[in-house]
């Protein structure tokens, strides 16, 4: 790095095309060898591009809100962790859907006879699902831990980055959300061939990643 | 956790003529406005001029606000911890970003993007569509808009003239919807209240969701409609419409309900783990 990170008032006018050629290219220097401050200006431009990509016109939200999101959040935050946790999110999303959404589901509806997994077994035999099924179930799951650990992990090293009640109100929630993870999985343990349970669960997970994935950025943005 | 107040937040936001630093250029009357400021609270009004204008009321007197056109796009940004007002042609589409602020946004018909870590937020008007994205903030969007897509943490979400397409969650909030134009809804809250209250048109759908909250479902006793409420994990399901809920034998646990109300039509589903599901009487 070449020097003391530029103000975020220089790094607006580096934007804006205000600063002198000198000190401009003294701001140029510094964002070559600076990705926070890389990434900062990034974020700058990105604003404007991102409140381009607006549609204009209404549509049914899904298609909408899928393109917004992905013109908004397309941009790149302020460090590596961004692009690892992209990646992984999008893998344990992808992941879970199908394997909790759809995948587990189907195989438990076809075959409801099949010998279940131990903690299942003894709660109700009769609906317990194939262990192939069991199996993706717990790859699925694994996959979610260990996003949700990383995640977590790169939360707590952006923990100086966010007030703290509002790291407070992150964890109380992300709480709330194990908890609803926990009785979710309880009652699909009991009833595992329940498709809305599975839904549930996937639901859940997905929104504690959410939450670990939207503090990050925002963390990423002070 | 703050409550917002209209009437406060208004006070709050309103900046004296001639108190900090104003600046302007001229902007399409259905261009874009992107605003970005670190900590202060943020005014959006839309207005007839062709032009956007900010005005900054600094608290200490360090507070900056910068407007430039930027690649077709008018780009606002204030430092500081200052009041910022900017006034934009009304069919703007806009978005405002802050790290703790609250956003206010009123008289605005374009698309709106909005998002505050732990600030409040409030819209009012008719705006196209709005998004809302927030951690700790409450939502009060009391104006009408057809396509309303709300997330926040741990805020309340109250949205009192819903129509169109919404999607509205909380982890621990409240999420409280009312209306009668509903096409499209889904509403959830992990522990918090879902609740809805009016009707739903026979060819809409609404889905509200709570895993160990409660889900309320307010609804005119002649509503068209087909139900299906579920309690996945042990939550109860109490309703004033329909047959008494099941519980099914070989789901300990689980009880349903399921019927139609007049000639059936909207969709309109509720479930919970935990929870309890509340059907009554509008």
């Amino acid at each position: 790095m070449t020097s003391e990170h530029p103000t975020e008032e220089r790094l607006n006018d580096h934007v804006d095309g205000l600063l002198p050629a000198p000190e401009a290219a003294a701001v140029k220097a510094h964002l070559a060898a600076c990705a926070v401050c890389r990434a900062e200006v990034q974020g700058l431009r990105d604003l404007l591009a991102g409140a381009a990509a607006l549609p204009r016109a209404v549509a049914p939200p899904a298609e909408l809100w899928d393109a917004l999101r992905a013109a908004t959040t397309a941009r790149p935050a302020r460090a590596a962790w961004t692009v690892r946790m992209t990646r992984r999110e999008l893998a344990a999303a992808a992941v879970l859907l199908v394997a909790l959404s759809s995948g587990i589901t189907a195989a438990l509806m076809r075959d409801r006879g099949a010998p279940a997994p131990a903690g299942v077994a003894a709660v109700q035999r009769d609906a317990a699902p194939p262990p192939a099924a069991w199996a993706e179930f717990r790859r699925a799951e694994a996959e979610y831990v260990s996003t949700a650990d990383d995640l977590e992990a790169l939360l707590a090293g952006n923990r100086a980055a966010l007030a703290p009640e509002t790291v407070r109100t992150v964890e109380a929630s992300l709480r709330v959300i194990d908890a609803a993870i926990r009785d979710a999985r309880a009652a699909l343990a009991r009833d595992p061939a329940n498709a809305e349970l599975s839904n549930v669960l996937a639901a859940s997970y997905r929104d504690k990643i959410d939450v670990l994935e939207r503090t990050l950025r925002l963390s990423a943005q002070t | 956790m703050r409550t917002i107040a209209a009437c406060a937040l208004a006070l709050l936001l309103g900046v004296a003529p001639g108190a900090g630093a104003q600046t302007r250029v001229e902007a399409s009357k259905d261009g874009t406005v992107a605003v970005r400021a670190t900590d202060g609270t943020v005014r959006v009004v839309g207005w007839s001029r062709g032009e956007v204008s900010a005005t900054s009321a600094p608290d200490d007197g360090d507070g900056r606000v910068r407007v430039v056109r930027e690649r077709g796009a008018t780009a606002v940004r204030a430092q500081g911890q200052g009041r910022l007002v900017v006034h934009v042609p009304a069919g703007s589409r806009v978005v405002v970003k802050t790290r703790s602020g609250d956003i206010l946004v009123e008289g605005v018909t374009g698309a709106l993007d909005l998002e505050s870590t732990s600030g409040d937020f409030r819209v009012v008007g008719t705006p196209r569509m709005v998004s809302v994205e927030g951690l700790s903030g409450d939502v009060d969007v009391a104006g009408s808009t057809e396509t309303l897509r709300v997330r926040t943490v741990s805020g309340n979400v109250r949205v009192p003239r819903a129509r169109g397409f919404v999607e509205a969650s909380s982890v621990s909030g409240d999420v409280q919807v009312t209306g009668q134009g509903l096409r499209r809804a889904t509403l959830r809250s992990t522990s918090g209240r879902a609740l809805f209250a009016g009707s739903v048109p026979r060819d809409g759908s609404l889905h509200l969701e709570s895993t160990s909250g409660i889900v309320e479902l307010r609804v005119p006793a002649g509503i068209a409609a087909d139900f299906d409420l579920s309690s996945l994990g042990g939550g109860q399901i109490e309703s004033a419409l329909g047959p008494r809920p099941t519980r099914q034998e070989r789901s300990p646990g689980v009880s349903t309900l399921r019927f139609s109300s007049g000639p059936g039509g909207a969709e309109i589903t509720a479930r919970t783990v935990t929870g309890i599901i509340l059907l009554k009487k509008q």
